[in-house]
């Protein structure tokens, strides 16, 4: 064993709980324990590299929240080669685990504001993460407003929590399709347009913006129109990703990297840098 | 036509918008490499050369310009313009969108081969009949022309060009009748396997072979595929010459014989003579010789009811 | 400096470690030098081509990982100034935290032994960087008087420690003039690009029509990253056996579609223009904004290698000058 700590080595860890977020089975959440260790501790919107040795590894947003120190919860959705691997794991299973990596949202500047939250798609998991971590410390954050997108009811993440959640009174929580659908009755209509009638107020207020490339591009207009300002609007970025320390070259956006400089930029950040994306 | 002369003609259709650009080579700071230049400037059409040293196929950048509004003139070699011809037969470029100024050639040097046999900075180099002239920082040394020739270069078949406009000059090919093809056969495949384990053990899979070939225009080439992984990345001898050697399969019946990719080569390594030995093949067993119309069938693109073979019908 | 001969310096380090010796290739082991720039730069020293990082046998909960420990102990002899210059620029983005535990480990097992340059040809352009033929780094520096002849001194403790230094006579003037005089030719010889580029502007000439048209000719084939002594991206890959896996990092190349093709099918670099602006974007641009210093090191030899007549330094040039036009 070398004497240093090796930034390469993944953790063992074992898949506790499997469960599938939509129906076409497309969604996954994995619930990991490490084996060795504690689960680290770690800022809402850092993620993980999981590695499932002989496929490869690939970065996860950790969706737990640092204050649920049981296990690490990802949702993976299967698109490339170690996703569809991983999706085949049954419970019990070991994969290894590096992190957690990358920054994490400003969740000490968020203290004492209000905070604006809007997310599409399966994009949400860092949101749920910085979400809990937020109703955990409720007293230190002012007014809490969440705004969630999908494509159809069945592609939402985490629907339990999201029912408990809808009941609080201390939390503004719409949750909006794209096109009406048999059976639901709440919010029917895009990201945009749903926050501009919604129009939170930017007094004291951060906003953070996760999902699809084409919702984030459509949804900046709106909170620029609402008077948010470049500096206090966050997002978290994606990107090929191998090593997740900064060193391998491929995730830069002009001098920064994304796995260690972000995932999480502000649009003042971003707006400096070329548009590598 | 002159050169002078086509280079006006150029010029005049550039003004009238009978086509859009010209693509061909230009000098760079080394008399020994010139690089690929597109323009749509009128002014600037004198600056092309034609020349034994430019080294890559002008096709291959043409599958890079946007061809839709107006043809695009290109300086072609016959085995270039033979590439052309595949691919117009495969779909990949419009007949029409091309304008072919046919250029003469004797064969294409590898200067990079060159420039590593002559070791130091060149500032002249110049072809006199069977020699290559070289003057620079090492002296003034003198190469046999033939010794830096890919073997396609020294095997090149017969084609009546289809040019727009043929540029005047010495056209004329070295055939020597795939003599080094045919020696290379009288070796045990021991002997064979020796050699090529040799030439390719150099192999960086820098790709450069595949980037200057006008052939291997796939979106994403199959070395570059995770699921299912056909070959592994790495430097084993294995993994190189799983690339090399199924890429030479895609090769097979398109293949023109340019010798781009050997002279593109950083490690001078003889991917020509693999090409030859495919084009020999062909045009001893089945009597075909690629590219030579561009409306010819595609070699692996057809069948016919009474090949004898079950398996294709 | 100390007068001695080549072979004696060689034989006085191989008592540390395998002596590695600039050839025309590269650096081979015991080789004879090769009076020029070698083809390969010594990177592969600190980041070998292939690398493994770990081994893994077993599976579930009797998985056993074993770490690679590259303990081997190199000297690598001839490194140029704008090969070492080179080094010092990668190490540090290996060095910044958090650590390659790789790369460091390497680093303190070679001994570079670098020599003073008179081999500049029409590519070379290091003095642009603040770096010459004259440059004195690594270990131990010497200079070829001829084909055998050397003065030498050291430059850090472990190549003060390396040769019994007292034994060797001091060199004569003559010796110094000689070598002061070569180097001043080879100094005028080195081009200095004379660069001011502001880097900030990063945004502005990022998919500018002057980078799209710079960068028309380049094949996008690797050639010019793995020769290169500051490329240093590379990929992960697990190598899968009967009964282990060996996860390895090998060089990659920002040149290749598959470098930053995503999962999704995404690619932010599919335009062909956009993988050879990145390599030119983060010498001159990423890398002096994120480590206040040029990532190349005007060694010339992506110019050498180039198949397809591509010219770092126009490029660069054409740059700076659109910045400057543009911004008055």
């Amino acid at each position: 064993m070398a004497e240093f700590i090796n930034p390469y080595y993944p953790k063992k860890a074992r898949i506790e709980r499997t469960y599938f977020e939509s129906q076409d089975r497309s969604l996954k959440t994995f619930d990991i324990k490490p084996v060795e260790c504690d689960v680290p501790s770690f800022i809402p919107g850092q993620f993980c590299e999981i590695s499932l040795l002989g496929y490869g590894e690939s970065p996860f947003g950790i969706a737990t929240s640092p204050t649920e120190k049981e296990f690490l919860r990802f949702t993976v959705n299967k698109t490339g080669f170690v996703t569809s691997k991983l999706h085949e794991l049954p419970d019990g299973s070991i994969v290894g685990v590096r992190g957690p990596l990358g920054n994490g949202y400003p969740v000490e500047k968020f203290k004492g504001h209000n905070v604006v939250i809007v997310g599409g798609g399966f994009a949400f998991t860092t949101l749920r993460s910085l979400l809990v971590f937020m109703l955990h410390h409720r007293d230190d954050f002012k007014d809490i407003t969440v705004l969630y997108g999908a494509r159809t009811p069945d592609l939402f993440l985490y629907k339990e929590e999201l029912a408990e959640w809808e009941k609080r009174d201390d939390l503004n929580l719409v949750l909006t399709i794209d096109k009406p659908y048999e059976g639901w009755t709440k919010k029917v209509g895009l990201v945009p347009p749903v926050l501009e009638e919604m129009a939170p107020s930017p007094k004291d207020a951060y906003a953070v913006v996760c999902g699809p490339p084409i919702m984030i591009r459509f949804t900046l207009p709106v909170l620029f129109k609402l008077g948010f300002s470049p500096s206090n609007i966050y997002t978290s970025l994606e990107k090929r990703m191998k090593c997740g320390i900064g060193k391998c070259g491929r995730c830069n956006v002009g001098d920064k990297y994304i796995c260690k400089d972000g995932p999480v930029f502000s649009f003042e950040e971003l707006n400096n840098l070329p548009e590598d994306l | 036509m002159r050169k002078e002369d086509v280079f006006v003609k150029l010029k005049d259709m550039l003004e009238r918008g009978e086509i859009k650009g010209v693509l061909g080579f230009v000098k760079t700071n080394d008399p020994a490499k010139k690089k690929i230049y597109y323009t749509e400037n009128p002014e600037e059409v004198n600056i092309f050369e034609i020349t034994p040293f430019n080294t890559l196929n002008p096709v291959t950048f043409l599958l890079r310009l946007k061809r839709d509004n107006g043809k695009i003139a290109c300086f072609l070699r016959d085995c270039e313009e033979r590439a052309l011809n595949v691919l117009v037969s495969e779909g990949k470029i419009a007949k029409d969108s091309v304008y072919v100024i046919h250029v003469p050639c004797r064969g294409a040097l590898d200067t990079l081969k060159l420039k590593a046999a002559y070791g130091g900075d060149i500032t002249s180099l110049d072809v006199q009949d069977d020699k290559v002239v070289v003057d620079g920082s090492s002296g003034r040394r003198e190469f046999a022309f033939r010794d830096f020739l890919p073997a396609g270069c020294k095997n090149c078949e017969e084609y009546s060009s289809h040019a727009d406009v043929i540029v005047d000059g010495d056209n004329t090919r070295i055939h020597e009748d795939y003599r080094d093809i045919k020696g290379f056969d009288t070796k045990t495949p021991e002997e064979k396997w020796e050699y090529f384990r040799k030439e390719f053990e150099r192999c960086t899979r820098c790709y450069a072979c595949r980037e200057s070939c006008p052939m291997c225009y796939c979106e994403q080439c199959f070395v570059d595929s995770y699921d299912p992984l056909w070959v592994e990345p790495g430097l084993s001898i294995s993994d190189i010459m799983g690339y090399h050697l199924i890429k030479m399969y895609h090769m097979a019946g398109r293949c023109t014989n340019c010798g781009a990719c050997e002279r593109a080569c950083p490690e001078n390594i003889p991917l020509s003579l693999l090409t030859t030995m495919i084009s020999e093949r062909l045009k001893r067993d089945f009597n075909y010789i690629s590219g030579l119309k561009s409306d010819q069938k595609v070699f692996l693109g057809e069948f016919h009811y009474e090949d004898r073979e079950e398996f294709i019908r | 400096m100390k007068r001695m001969t080549f072979t004696e310096l060689v034989d006085g380090l191989s008592s540390w470690g395998d002596v590695f010796v600039r050839t025309k290739k590269g650096f081979e082991k015991d080789g004879n030098l090769h009076k020029a720039k070698s083809k390969n730069s010594p990177k592969e020293f600190l980041l070998p081509r292939e690398e493994m990082l770990f081994v893994a046998y077993g599976s579930g909960d009797d998985m056993r990982v074993m770490e690679a420990n590259p303990s081997k102990k190199r000297v690598v002899v001839g490194a140029l100034p704008c090969d070492m210059h080179g080094l010092n620029v990668t190490e540090k983005n290996f060095l910044s935290e958090p650590k390659d535990p790789y790369f460091a480990k390497r680093k303190d097992n070679t001994v570079f032994v670098t020599e003073l340059c008179q081999y500049a040809t029409s590519t070379c352009f290091c003095r642009s960087f603040g770096i010459g033929p004259s440059s004195k780094m690594g270990d131990i520096v010497y200079f070829m008087l001829d084909d055998e002849n050397i003065i030498a001194e050291p430059l850090t403790d472990r190549g003060r420690e390396l040769l019994s230094w007292n034994k060797y006579e001091d060199a004569k003037d003559e010796d110094i003039r000689i070598m002061e005089e070569k180097l001043a030719e080879a100094e005028n010889i080195s081009q200095d690009l004379s660069l001011s580029i502001d880097h900030k502007k990063q945004r502005e000439v990022y998919g500018s029509e002057v980078f799209k048209e710079a960068v028309f000719h380049c094949l996008n084939c690797g050639a010019c990253t793995f020769v290169c002594p500051t490329c240093y991206c590379f990929d992960i890959r697990d190598i899968k056996r009967k009964d282990f896996v060996i996860r390895e990092r090998m060089w990659d190349s920002c040149m290749y579609f598959i470098y930053s093709l995503e999962a999704s099918g995404h690619n932010p670099r599919k335009e062909r223009f956009k993988r050879a602006q990145n390599r030119v974007m983060h010498k001159f641009f990423y890398q002096p904004l994120q480590y206040g210093v040029y990532g190349c090191t005007g060694c010339g030899r992506c110019i050498d290698v180039c198949p397809a007549g591509y010219d770092i330094r126009e490029t660069v040039l054409k740059v700076q000058n659109y910045l400057e036009v543009k911004n008055g």
